[in-house]
């Protein structure tokens, strides 16, 4: 991409008056003035309207995605912006899963009964790769039981009380920063 | 000898209320004896400089400036403004309400909430008033008497209990018994001189024209900056299936220093063809939970082109096009 605008760079710096009347230099060198990048001669733009939209993501107030757009609206197209080829060359960055809707109502329970019986053999990970399912889904299905969510959080404490004061900082200033990503600040 | 004086003079001017009986003294403040005479008040360089200043009709009179500027107070011989206020403080509400759902048609409640306070709070109006030139009066009724300060410019200025009184220099008493903080007055006297201008203009028009000119346009609030998402990527997959659009998906548009210690990714939400917003991070999850709130913004903050709002003249519900289905609920 990136080469292909240079080309067409070049392409547009191509001379398009004589340098037949351009002064000689007295002494020889070995400058050549026809094929020189400083022979800079711009073409000639015509007048008119032109919308040069900045390189920054557009804000909210300015353009709304075509497919927020109301059916109402004149700016909806039936079109989309990208084509599928376009959107091809952008990786996703997770596959999407198609949702199975397999457990029952049994299996939900037996969940529930696991979780709350067992919670250190029984984590979240372990259930979801016994049922089949996502963690998420556990996490819906089941919450943790108190008494190890208190444990889990004295851990956490212990491993935190390890911390030297600059990573104390550093870790704080993160959580900061985490919270901006959520108000797009 | 001085002392005495005044001491007389305050007696006879019945200031000193607190040593009459408090069957007289509710008596009292019930029933206003003195009105502010439109006479005096064309006196009044304050009302005549702000009356002009704000371009007011000849309809609205000097006198009811000045009962605007006249708050609710203990020892009070004018007639108040709070009625006013009230009446005013509605007009305020419905025009920054209306303005704001119609030009977003799709705010959460909670920021349109927050954006109306923040166009017609007292804090913003407190900062109109002190733009529109409202003097405040600090001085108490002891030094009023002493500079003899005529009754046209005591009624100038804004008058009441504040409840922050400097009494010797570093020194303030907090009293928050039947006192007003300056920013509750300042709106207060706002809100009436615009519950005012439609009871004497007689013309919501008017009176619209006027809210719009000194008030609603004349601070630029940043609604993009209220929003804040819970989760996110929950919510925009939520609203894309309530919508009929296809599933959300993330996608890394370009990335710059991976291995590096500031890595910058450009991620983008896609519906299947479509984008529906775009940002960056410093790690993948930042850069998809920020292009998640960039799309949910996008939808939150859709604006029509033509905004028709129900007080203009030409409005009819059919030129209503497009109906919010209300908040995603995750």
């Amino acid at each position: 991409m990136f080469s292909q605008i240079i080309k067409s760079g070049i392409q547009s710096q191509k001379r398009s008056v004589s340098t037949e009347s351009l002064p000689k230099l007295a002494v020889k060198n070995k400058f050549k003035s026809r094929g020189s990048a400083f022979n800079f001669k711009p073409q000639k733009v015509e007048p008119g309207v032109y919308h040069q939209p900045s390189p920054s993501i557009p804000s909210p107030l300015q353009k709304t995605p075509n497919a927020f757009l109301p059916a109402s609206d004149i700016r909806k197209s039936s079109s989309s912006e990208y084509t599928a080829e376009d959107v091809s060359y952008m990786p996703p960055l997770s596959s999407v899963k198609e949702k199975k809707y397999h457990l029952t109502a049994q299996q939900i329970e037996e969940i529930r009964q696991l979780r709350n019986s067992d919670p250190y053999t029984y984590t979240r990970k372990a259930l979801a790769k016994k049922f089949d399912c996502s963690e998420f889904f556990v996490s819906l299905v089941v919450d943790c039981p108190p008494d190890r969510l208190k444990d889990m959080a004295g851990r956490l404490d212990t491993i935190k009380s390890t911390w030297s004061v600059r990573k104390k900082e550093a870790k704080s200033d993160h959580e900061k920063r985490k919270q901006n990503w959520y108000r797009n600040a | 000898m001085i002392s005495k004086i005044i001491e007389k003079k305050l007696v006879s001017l019945q200031l000193v209320r607190g040593l009459s009986s408090s069957t007289a003294r509710s008596a009292r403040n019930n029933a206003f004896n003195t009105v502010i005479t439109e006479e005096v008040a064309t006196k009044s360089p304050q009302l005549v400089t702000l009356h002009n200043r704000l371009r007011l009709p000849g309809s609205f009179k000097l006198s009811t400036l000045g009962r605007c500027l006249t708050c609710i107070q203990k020892d009070n011989k004018y007639p108040n403004n709070v009625g006013l206020s009230i009446f005013g403080k509605n007009l305020l509400s419905y025009h920054a309400t209306e303005l704001l759902l119609m030009k977003y048609p799709r705010l959460p409640l909670n920021v349109l909430n927050n954006a109306i306070n923040g166009i017609i709070g007292d804090e913003t109006l407190y900062s109109i008033g002190k733009e529109w030139g409202i003097q405040t009066d600090s001085s108490t009724a002891v030094e009023k008497f002493l500079n003899e300060e005529p009754e046209e410019i005591t009624i100038g200025r804004l008058r009441f209990d504040n409840q922050n009184k400097s009494i010797e220099s570093n020194l303030t008493v907090i009293d928050k018994k039947n006192t007003l903080t300056q920013e509750v007055a300042m709106a207060s006297a706002v809100k009436s001189i615009v519950g005012a201008y439609y009871a004497s203009s007689k013309s919501l028009q008017d009176t619209k024209k006027f809210i719009y000119n000194y008030i609603l346009t004349t601070r630029h609030l940043k609604i993009q900056d209220m929003f804040e998402f819970e989760q996110p990527t929950r919510e925009l997959a939520a609203l894309c299936k309530r919508q009929g659009l296809e599933q959300p998906v993330t996608r890394l548009l370009s990335e710059s220093g991976r291995a590096s210690k500031r890595p910058v990714f450009l991620v983008a939400v896609f519906s299947g063809n479509e984008k529906l917003g775009e940002s960056f991070g410093a790690s993948l999850r930042e850069a998809k939970i920020r292009a998640s709130v960039n799309a949910l913004m996008n939808w939150y903050l859709y604006s029509s082109l033509d905004v028709k709002l129900p007080s203009d003249a030409d409005y009819s519900r059919e030129t209503l096009k497009e109906v919010d289905h209300g908040i995603v609920i995750v």
